[in-house]
């Protein structure tokens, strides 16, 4: 009897299953089991959210961001501080007359045209400044205020700051009518004639006080200052008050007196007054001993 | 009422976060897996430690579960994977590749357990144990497969990715070398 041949074709032999599972022994032990059901469990239990790093870091990027913009802001202020009104404003609001601010501002345009009349009449008018040297100063007109403005142009000053200080090289009071042009020109007085056509017309009203006043100061400051060949640098109050000393000197009188600082040795003073002639009269034909 | 659901809804369950559904899954599959584990590396605290890799992938891979094959074909690839893992490092004919459906059988079967361990073990379990050691890797495995999961060829194919033809020269060639070491006790 051929022995029986169990059907393995359909992938099983059930005499071999029943043996291999009635032998079949070995099981997990009891630590392995509960350390495997702990970690199911431990992998139910909700995990923290981690927020994304740009979350996390909300916070001190926010911080930086605004101390970045304050230092950026500070850096800006620094460098380009606001313009206040402070600083215009005070010279407006403590300007006592506008009418004076008014002849400050248009003194420049005053000086200009005077000098541009006085280069005019300088060569003609040379041999008379000769004889008029000694002659008195004239009288302080109030037709020498400065000519009359358009409109617009006069609002348009009146917002503008102080002038700045008359062509005379001592600078002048901020509040000045032209000033060295008057003083001892005879050279410029054809212009100043002009001059004070012109003034006349609408210059009238200002009171005179304070242009003379001006006047007398600056037109001192014209004038050549006491010998002083040791301090190279002056300052202008103390050139302001040399000119109140001295007397107005015509432009003879002036070059006369440079003359002399020459001969006496004061190179120094002598070239700086010189200097001084040269600015207020500048087409002022010099002798050849000075130039 | 958790009992009587199949392995796959269980394991949905779980899947959920329901832990209880996990314990009933755990209990039908911890004898099956680690008698499995045993015969096929032939040493028990080998056996203990490719068990609970095992059983931590499927923890891991909880919430990527989806029920595309039955759940003891997906665990038993788990342990497929992890047993070829484990001839990779220690067999001494290391594998060239994966998907070689020789590799399994040019592995060697698994040394002798130690003399001391022979006393303790019933001796007809010692013969089959010996039997199936002397079994081809891929051949012992086909068998384990059927017997200690309750496999079909389908899903031995499934979870070895091979062919069921492949599958079913195997479980032939194991059944034939079986019965010869065992026919006496048959």
């Amino acid at each position: 009897m051929t022995p029986h041949k169990p059907p393995i074709d359909n992938g099983s032999d059930p005499a071999l299953s029943k043996l291999f599972h009635e032998n079949a022994s070995g099981e997990p032990s009891a630590t392995l089991d509960a350390a495997i059901l702990a970690a199911a469990h431990e992998a139910l239990a909700p995990r923290p959210r981690q927020r994304p790093w740009w979350l996390r870091l909300q916070a001190p990027f926010a911080v930086a961001a605004t101390v970045v913009l304050a230092v950026m802001l500070t850096l800006t202020m620094e460098h380009n501080p606001p313009e206040t009104l402070e600083s215009g404003a005070k010279p407006e609001a403590s300007d006592p007359s506008p009418l004076e601010q008014k002849r400050s501002d248009s003194a420049v345009n005053a000086e200009k045209r005077v000098q541009s009349e006085a280069a005019q009449a300088a060569k003609p008018a040379a041999p008379e400044a000769k004889t008029k040297s000694a002659e008195t100063l004239p009288p302080p007109k109030p037709a020498l205020a400065p000519p009359p403005a358009s409109p617009a142009a006069e609002s348009a000053l009146a917002d503008r700051k102080p002038a700045a200080p008359p062509m005379a090289p001592p600078p002048a009071a901020p509040a000045t009518a032209p000033s060295a042009f008057e003083a001892p020109s005879g050279v410029a007085s054809g212009a100043a004639g002009k001059l004070s056509e012109r003034a006349d017309q609408p210059a009238k009203a200002e009171p005179e006080a304070p242009l003379q006043k001006a006047r007398s100061v600056t037109a001192m400051d014209a004038a050549p200052a006491p010998a002083s060949a040791a301090a190279p640098v002056r300052s202008r109050s103390e050139m302001r008050n040399e000119a109140q000393i001295t007397p107005r000197l015509s432009a003879e009188e002036w070059i006369s007196r440079i003359r002399q600082l020459r001969q006496q040795g004061q190179e120094a003073e002598a070239t700086r007054q010189l200097q001084a002639f040269r600015k207020a009269y500048p087409d002022y034909n010099l002798p050849e001993d000075l130039r | 009422m958790e009992q009587d659901w199949s392995d796959e809804r269980l394991m949905l369950a779980y899947r959920d976060g329901d832990g209880a559904a996990f314990e009933h899954l755990y209990q039908r599959y911890r004898t099956k897996l680690y008698r499995h584990l045993a015969h096929q590396c032939g040493d028990a605290r080998l056996a203990e430690e490719l068990y609970q890799d095992i059983w931590l992938k499927v923890i891991a891979a909880r919430s990527t579960y989806e029920p595309l094959a039955s759940f003891a074909t997906w665990i038993f690839r788990i342990a497929h994977h992890r047993l070829l893992d484990h001839y990779r490092r220690n067999s001494r004919d290391a594998l060239t590749t994966y998907d070689d459906e020789d590799a399994l059988d040019a592995i060697p079967a698994p040394e002798h357990q130690e003399p001391s361990r022979i006393a303790e073990r019933n001796a007809i379990a010692v013969r089959i144990s010996d039997a199936l050691a002397a079994l081809p890797a891929a051949q012992r495995e086909t068998f384990l497969m059927a017997e200690t999961g309750g496999m079909t060829l389908e899903d031995i194919a499934a979870a070895t990715s091979t062919g069921r033809e492949t599958v079913k020269s195997r479980m032939r060639y194991a059944l034939s070398k079986l019965r010869g070491s065992l026919e006496d006790l048959l």
